[in-house]
């Protein structure tokens, strides 16, 4: 291991120092989700007592189980799970092969297709949502899993990373060598790049699925019966017209956040895996 | 079309010309239906006086773009997401290249604070929204409450317009500093620490490693962060949709941001032509923004 | 990666498995107030005891989203066969021929004396009747708080019944800090939050000071209503309120969260609060009084009604739903699973024992006028855009005691909504 990856030139009070300002930084970070998590176990009268406390006085359960009797929770829960996860696969198949031949390959038209990625990264959704819609419309697709799914399928930004990735981590001399051994163009694809690209395509991965699984007016406007509903959109059941029922939207987004957490825990190892070759370089 | 000068590429060259149209073709097919055609079709209808759920769509070419600056809510919107914008990505670009570079490297714990840190982008938009109001509040907020512990006064966050949109802008840094810092760090893993090995032969240390190597070879990964982190900013709405509902909500007025304004004026007013049109002018703002950091990052190689 | 990838289309299997029940006839009702999807669902089942095979869909999420999915699902017809909508959007469907006239059955159903001549008036859009009045939108009265009276020596059977008096009244009622910031209001105001709300809530002080926002003239157009002495004293009563008074304040906590946690002693809005404390604090000792008199005595009544799609209203099944769900029988469940108080003729009785502050909603004083936002389709922009520049004048503290300030305030708004209405083809002289 290199002397650069562990800092020993630090002296102890700038390490003490160091580890202070991230936890209080990491306290910073974390406050709303205590009052999302400690709300969640709160009775509903305690919820707006004034002053505000964090802590329930009478920490119950109750709010979890309401939450599954109002709705389908399980359902919409199984709903976002299926639509962020076909999302997260297509928009890393297509940011891999998109990145990898924006990155490494010349060919006419590259530069006029790569503007047009560009702008469909810059505009934002909302406004091109009725055309979007229509388009659904016309083909049938109100009111389904490919209908709902569709535009998820799609993210300009993760051809962007991985092209920029790529071509930092992999070499053309790399590509040639594989070639001369016989590898194919597309050989090239799977058994070069795809095992290099774990640590973007980890962090594409999070980025993915939490846009899928955070969407709502999309999925909203197409779901017409509420078996079709994600989590998110099912959290709006707690804001009624006047009021809020805050004890059992901070249950359900508690419930949300956690598959959240379980990605990020899991890819994050992809993500911090080191990829210096050092065989390779040099 | 260039592709009929395929004659200049060798037989290797154009088998693997032919690759890339091959693979690129189903992805592009899906960009045309999900994105590209929908653009275009939105770029058509501003130039028309188009309703959302009426019968009549008449031309009226650039009328819509001319009624836009004359709109008070429009170049108010304009302002607020110019200041919005710039504040979050600069202010959580310059918080999160630290703590990055910091917990890049193998310290205890890196793994935790690594999840903490990253906690604020993955929770879904409402719940967050609710507990920065209650953050915010003027009376029993805790933002407030420590405040008061060092004897200063109360602010009024979410009331006041001056205020309200630096109250978002601290939310939206607090939101995105995880999206940064990862992305930074993934940057960070991708410089080999032969560079920063041969640097200490030399002598270098500290400040100049980060000077001639690590910002250098950031560069990329800085610019690619900036970028999106743009685009993003620029197309706020979730967040300030939340925080304008409600009775306790923010002032309206104040966190009147261009998205925000063109959902008003094409799901409330039902002026699609409109909304459409000022769609059109945000993407051009942010093209031309792109474009600007483009040059300038990758001019200091 | 493999793993991955075959753990997803196994949940892709189990997903594809789960079959949806088909019936012969399916009715979806969709709604933008959660508390209502029990009472529809209820109000399904019941009627599926009457007409086997016919089963009701609900599908509800909060009001705005559910506005913007309905705009766009009616004009592609993959929308619902009944829905409720605010009277702004229904408009707005009218206008552009997507919502049907009332088939006989309905329009009859609608005159056969359930419904007073007011509501039936007000759904009465030239000469033809669209939807059915279900509940009671707006119908909006002062709350306030008995304990806080007796506190602060004031009799709690007497509320305010004049506009002076409630500001004397908030007076004694508020509650300050040894900063002098305010601490309890004694009237919470509505002074912040996006949309045509706070222009609604202003209306309850303006339209009793003697001025409507718009008024009709004489070409069945509009124009604003307010630039005169009628508006100046509304803008100043809130200026008042805030500033010279201070019988509320911006930092306070507003609205109904606020009255249901001792926050403020009064304020004024509709019958859902009752609800709400019974809901989070039973224990409160409050009264509900009529909206104070100024020049005028009269309060924001407003139905909410549900209406049919092209398609819903051929169906016999459809058209029957739409007249059980207004129906006598149907009403109790009505107030009982969602709060909401039926717009129809009835026998409130049993609510005004059970809880006596329904009173004054379900048996206003017989001199108290209605009012209800004129029926056009530009009138929601209008109460949005002005809602803006209130809430900016609300902040304003230079205009206390300044007659000139207000006046040109004043002016200023109603040149807004002027241009507005222009810009409509509604504006007229």
């Amino acid at each position: 291991m290199s002397k650069m990856t562990k800092d020993h030139s630090l002296g102890f009070l700038q390490r003490v120092l160091k580890h202070l300002a991230l936890i209080i930084g990491s306290i910073i970070m974390v406050i709303p989700f205590v009052w999302m998590f400690t709300t969640a176990f709160k009775p509903e009268v305690e919820v707006l007592i004034w002053p505000p406390k964090l802590l329930p006085k009478a920490p119950t359960y109750q709010n979890f189980i309401d939450l599954f009797r109002q709705a389908p929770f399980f359902r919409y829960f199984m709903n976002s799970v299926l639509i962020s996860g076909i999302s997260t696969i297509s928009i890393l198949l297509i940011s891999l092969v998109g990145g990898f031949i924006f990155s490494k390959y010349r060919f006419p038209g590259k530069n006029f297709l790569f503007t047009v990625l560009i702008v469909t990264a810059i505009v934002p959704f909302e406004s091109y949502v009725i055309p979007l819609y229509t388009t659904m419309v016309k083909w049938g697709w109100i009111n389904t899993y490919r209908g709902i799914i569709a535009p998820y399928l799609v993210m300009s930004f993760g051809i962007f990373l991985l092209r920029q990735h790529i071509g930092s981590t992999i070499s053309d001399e790399l590509m040639d060598a594989a070639r001369i051994d016989g590898c194919s163009e597309f050989g090239i694809l799977t058994r070069i790049v795809l095992p290099l690209s774990k640590s973007s395509g980890g962090a594409l991965g999070i980025f993915a699925f939490t846009q899928a699984w955070i969407a709502f007016m999309w999925p909203l406007l197409l779901a017409n019966k509420k078996e079709m509903f994600n989590m998110e959109i099912g959290l709006t059941m707690f804001q009624y017209r006047f009021s809020t029922n805050y004890s059992l939207l901070m249950a359900g987004s508690v419930i949300s956040v956690v598959p959240m957490i379980i990605i990020f825990v899991v890819l994050r190892r992809q993500i911090i895996e080191s990829i210096s070759l050092t065989g390779l370089k040099g | 079309m260039q592709g009929l000068r395929l004659r200049k590429y060798s037989p290797y060259e154009r088998s693997r010309i032919l690759f890339c149209y091959v693979m690129l073709l189903p992805i592009f097919a899906l960009f045309f239906v999900l994105r590209i055609w929908p653009i275009i079709r939105t770029f058509w209808m501003s130039l028309f006086d188009w309703n959302l759920i009426g019968r009549n769509h008449s031309f009226i070419g650039l009328d819509n773009y001319a009624m836009l600056f004359q709109d008070p809510q429009f170049l108010l919107s304009m302002k607020n997401t110019f200041l919005y914008a710039g504040a979050s990505v600069a202010l959580c670009f310059v918080i999160s290249l630290p703590i990055a570079m910091v917990l890049a490297k193998k310290m205890r714990f890196s793994p935790f604070y690594q999840a903490i840190y990253f906690l604020p982008f993955i929770t879904p938009l409402v719940p967050m929204s609710v507990a920065w109001k209650w953050i915010y509040d003027p009376m029993y907020g805790i933002l407030n409450y420590i405040l008061s512990i060092f004897g200063m006064p109360s602010v009024g966050w979410l009331i006041y317009p001056n205020v309200a949109i630096w109250a978002l802008i601290i939310m939206n840094v607090w939101k995105n500093l995880g999206y940064n810092i990862v992305l930074l760090m993934v940057g960070l893993r991708n410089i080999s620490p032969v560079y920063y090995e041969a640097a200490s032969i030399d002598g270098a240390y500290g400040w100049k490693k980060f000077q001639y190597i690590t910002w250098p070879l950031l560069k990329p990964m800085i610019l690619y962060v900036v970028v999106t982190s743009t685009i993003n900013a620029f197309n706020v709405f979730t967040q300030v949709y939340v925080m304008t509902l409600g009775s306790q909500a923010a002032p309206g007025r104040a966190v009147r941001v261009l998205l925000y304004d063109i959902y008003e004026n094409a799901f409330r007013y039902f002026r699609l032509g409109y909304a459409s049109a000022e769609a059109v002018i945000l993407t051009i703002i942010v093209i031309a923004l792109t474009v600007v950091q483009f040059k300038y990052i990758k001019s200091e190689v | 990666m493999k793993r991955f990838l075959s753990i997803s289309a196994l949940v892709l299997v189990v997903l594809a498995v789960m079959v949806f029940p088909t019936f012969a006839k399916t009715i979806n009702v969709w709604t933008g107030f959660p508390e209502l999807e029990p009472y529809y669902k209820w109000a399904g089942d019941e009627f599926a005891k009457t007409h086997p095979g016919v089963q009701v869909e609900v599908l509800s999420t909060s009001l705005r989203e559910f506005e913007q999915k309905l705009v766009t699902s009616i004009p592609t017809g993959t929308g619902p066969e009944i829905f409720d909508v605010g009277p702004y959007i229904a408009i707005k469907l009218i206008d552009a021929g997507l919502l049907p006239a009332n088939p006989e059955d309905i329009d009859s159903y609608l005159k056969s004396g359930a419904w007073s001549q007011f509501s039936i008036d007000y759904v009465t859009i030239d000469g033809k009747t669209y939807g059915l009045p279900m509940m009671n939108g707006s119908r909006a009265a002062l709350f306030y708080n008995k304990d806080m009276f007796v506190e602060a020596g004031l009799d709690p059977d007497k509320p305010p019944t004049t506009l002076t008096d409630l500001m004397e009244m908030a007076r004694k009622l508020t509650k300050y800090d040894e900063a002098g910031n305010v601490v309890r209001s004694g009237l919470s105001l509505r002074i912040s939050g996006g949309g045509s709300g706070l222009t609604e809530k202003f209306r309850f002080i303006l339209n009793n000071a003697g001025a409507d926002l718009i008024v009709p003239t004489a070409n069945g157009k509009w124009k604003n209503g307010f630039n005169n002495a009628a508006g100046e004293e509304a803008l100043r009563f809130y200026i008042d309120a805030l500033y010279k008074y201070k019988v509320d304040a911006p930092e306070v906590r507003h609205d109904s969260d606020a009255f249901v946690t001792n926050v403020t002693a009064m304020f004024m809005r509709e019958s859902w609060v009752i609800g709400e404390v019974i809901a989070k604090n039973p224990e409160l000792n409050y009264g509900v009084a009529p909206m104070p008199a100024g020049e005028r005595y009269e309060t924001l009544a407003q139905p909410w009604s549900i209406y049919m799609s092209m398609d819903g209203a051929k169906s016999k099944e459809v058209r029957e739903f739409m007249m059980f769900l207004t129906s006598a029988e149907a009403a109790p469940q009505l107030i009982e699973l969602s709060g909401w108080i039926p717009e129809r003729e009835f026998d409130y009785e049993y609510l005004v024992e059970e809880t006596p502050q329904y009173e004054v909603f379900v048996n206003p004083p017989a001199d108290l006028g209605f009012y209800t936002d004129p029926v056009i389709p530009a009138f929601d922009e209008v109460q949005t855009k002005v809602a803006d520049e209130l809430m900016a004048a609300f902040l304003n503290k230079d205009l206390v005691d300044n007659p000139e300030g207000i006046a040109k305030a004043i002016d200023d708004i109603a040149d807004l909504v002027d241009s507005i209405l222009k810009r409509n083809n509604a504006y007229g002289k």
